[in-house]
């Protein structure tokens, strides 16, 4: 059976059913944390701030545009991520978000590698991703190239 | 006053390249424990703490394990501390042995490790969610998928593809030479490969060995080293960074507290393990131009990116370092003179102890491969886990 369907198999570490519907909104809608003190952005969420320590932090909405930082062609899995294997190539981008923090994606839909390069402008869609333990599909943020 | 730190006694199961599956971890563990206790000249009886260090729970499936490695050992009923920090175990494992000795709760304690990798199914996806895994694993992206930190190093310098290759190449072949004449060392005995074999490897060849062993050392107060060694290596120096897992935090300097310059543009930059080094040199009380010799994290780009770190040589100026030699055995600062992890082997849960012993040894004069020939006073052991997220630096001397 693992060996038949092996994106199928379970990872205890990164599936939980509440793990998963905690960070829900982070995933799926690129939803970060504000210091309501010093206003500083943070993605993913932070509960504490990096610049003034408040506690008091709040929901804050991205707006899922960005500039490509950095970018790396992934044809051969250097090893194994559990349910990825079968998506080769990826384009693996680090984004600046237009809001400040910088975070990691996969780049969706780019077509020519020509066109992906430092500086291009990018925006949040939504795609699916691998596969559960429970055998349904997970869906997350990825980045498409917006011009 | 603090206690001063000395290493007494080390061991290890040689060969940490390969699985050793008829063995537990147990087994190895024991073999390296009871080497470095013989090492040390003392009686299992002297040592009052233990310091662990293994890749984590996952792994072994045993949590709260230090009371199971204790007893297995037959240490108990002291005390037992566990250290997971991904790659940088090892010398976690050892800061917290430093700190036992100095606090003067402890006079004789033992550091140790192990990596065990073949004994539970999942253990490869446990070791690669040494990521902050929901917004990076579970997205299809590990911590050793983290090429873009390789390819900014190189795009940052502007190193062409031509020295890319030369460098990487050359280093790989460094560390086959030094391990091929080291006993401990997975390619002991082989014949360094030719740079046509080298070229058809991925990255050249400068990639780790990776398997599975055990490594330990004891650490004792310098009364009690006193009265029973006669060659103490002592702790002059040391320091751990911590920053983040996630490697979308290493493109924001303003994360980390305390720093205000934003050196760290991007994740191709070592700031972390460049304050973790300067930390333990101003500790010990000495320059990067005291070192004599280095150990540092080689796969990929990670031994270019740390030497850098450590201010041995400039930025962008470490592929020139490795090409002229200044690091070989008989150059300015030799690096990784046991073979390091492309050359020796690299053991996860246990992997940052085998460098240690080596800068012990070396300190010593008694390194069981290629021994430094003129004569040395400082070693500089840096280890990475989590891809920077954990760094550390230790400074030896061997006076």
């Amino acid at each position: 059976m693992a060996n038949q369907f092996p994106e199928q198999l379970n990872n205890p570490a990164v599936e939980s059913t509440l793990r998963q519907w905690h960070e829900f909104d982070g995933l799926h809608r690129l939803t970060g944390t504000k210091c309501t003190q010093c206003g500083r952005l943070f993605f993913p969420k932070r509960s504490v701030c990096t610049e003034c320590h408040s506690l008091k932090i709040e929901e804050y909405q991205f707006s899922g545009n960005g500039t490509i930082e950095n970018f790396n062609f992934q044809f051969l899995p250097p090893v194994k991520v559990m349910g990825f294997r079968e998506q080769l190539n990826r384009a693996m981008i680090a984004v600046k978000l237009d809001e400040g923090p910088t975070i990691i994606a996969e780049l969706a839909d780019y077509l020519e590698q020509d066109r992906v390069k430092k500086g291009s402008k990018v925006k949040m869609v939504i795609r699916k991703i691998a596969r559960s333990g429970n055998s349904d599909y997970k869906y997350a943020y990825k980045f498409i190239l917006s011009n | 006053m603090k206690n001063r730190v000395a290493v007494i006694g080390t061991g290890m199961v040689d060969n940490p390249g390969i699985s050793h599956p008829n063995r537990s971890f147990k087994q190895l563990l024991t073999e390296s424990v009871y080497k470095a206790i013989d090492d040390a000249g003392i009686l299992a009886t002297d040592i009052e703490g233990s310091s662990f260090s293994y890749t984590g729970e996952g792994e072994i499936g045993h949590g709260g394990i230090s009371a199971t490695l204790n007893d297995a050992l037959a240490l108990s009923p002291i005390p037992g501390f566990i250290n997971c920090s991904n790659c940088a175990s090892g010398h976690t494992a050892f800061m917290q042995g430093c700190d036992m000795i100095e606090s003067g709760e402890y006079s004789v304690v033992l550091v140790a490790g192990f990596e065990k990798s073949t004994d539970v199914l999942p253990f490869f996806d446990y070791a690669l969610i040494s990521s902050d895994s929901m917004y990076d694993y579970n997205l299809g992206y590990s911590h050793i998928d983290a090429v873009l930190m390789q390819d900014e190093y190189f795009k940052n310098y502007n190193i062409s593809d031509e020295k890319k290759k030369a460098s990487l190449l050359a280093y790989a072949k460094y560390a086959r030479k030094m391990g091929s004449k080291n006993p401990s060392a997975h390619f002991f005995g082989h014949s360094i490969p030719k740079d046509s074999q080298l070229e058809k490897m991925p990255l050249f060849g400068s990639f780790m060995k990776t398997g599975e062993g055990s490594a330990a050392i004891i650490l004792a107060s310098e009364d009690f080293a006193k009265t029973h060694t006669k060659s103490p290596v002592f702790v002059q120096g040391r320091s751990y960074i911590t920053t983040s897992h996630y490697i979308g935090h290493r493109y924001d300097a303003s994360l980390l507290n305390g720093i205000e310059d934003s050196d760290l543009e991007n994740a191709g930059n070592g700031l972390p393990l460049t304050l973790a080094c300067q930390k333990a040199y101003h500790q010990a009380g000495i320059n990067a131009s005291d070192i004599d010799t280095v150990g540092v994290y080689d796969q990929v780009t990670s031994e270019f990116v740390s030497l850098e770190a450590t201010g041995i040589c400039g930025e962008g100026e470490a592929p020139d370092f490795i090409l002229s030699g200044k690091g070989d055995i008989d150059g300015e600062v030799p690096i990784n003179t046991d073979g390091g992890n492309i050359g020796r082997g690299f053991a996860g849960g246990t992997a940052g102890i085998y460098p240690l012993i080596e800068i012990v040894k070396q300190l010593q004069g008694t390194a069981r491969g290629y021994q430094i020939k003129r004569p040395i006073k400082y070693g500089l052991s840096t280890y990475l886990g989590g891809g920077f997220a954990h760094c550390v630096a230790v400074v030896m001397t061997n006076e």
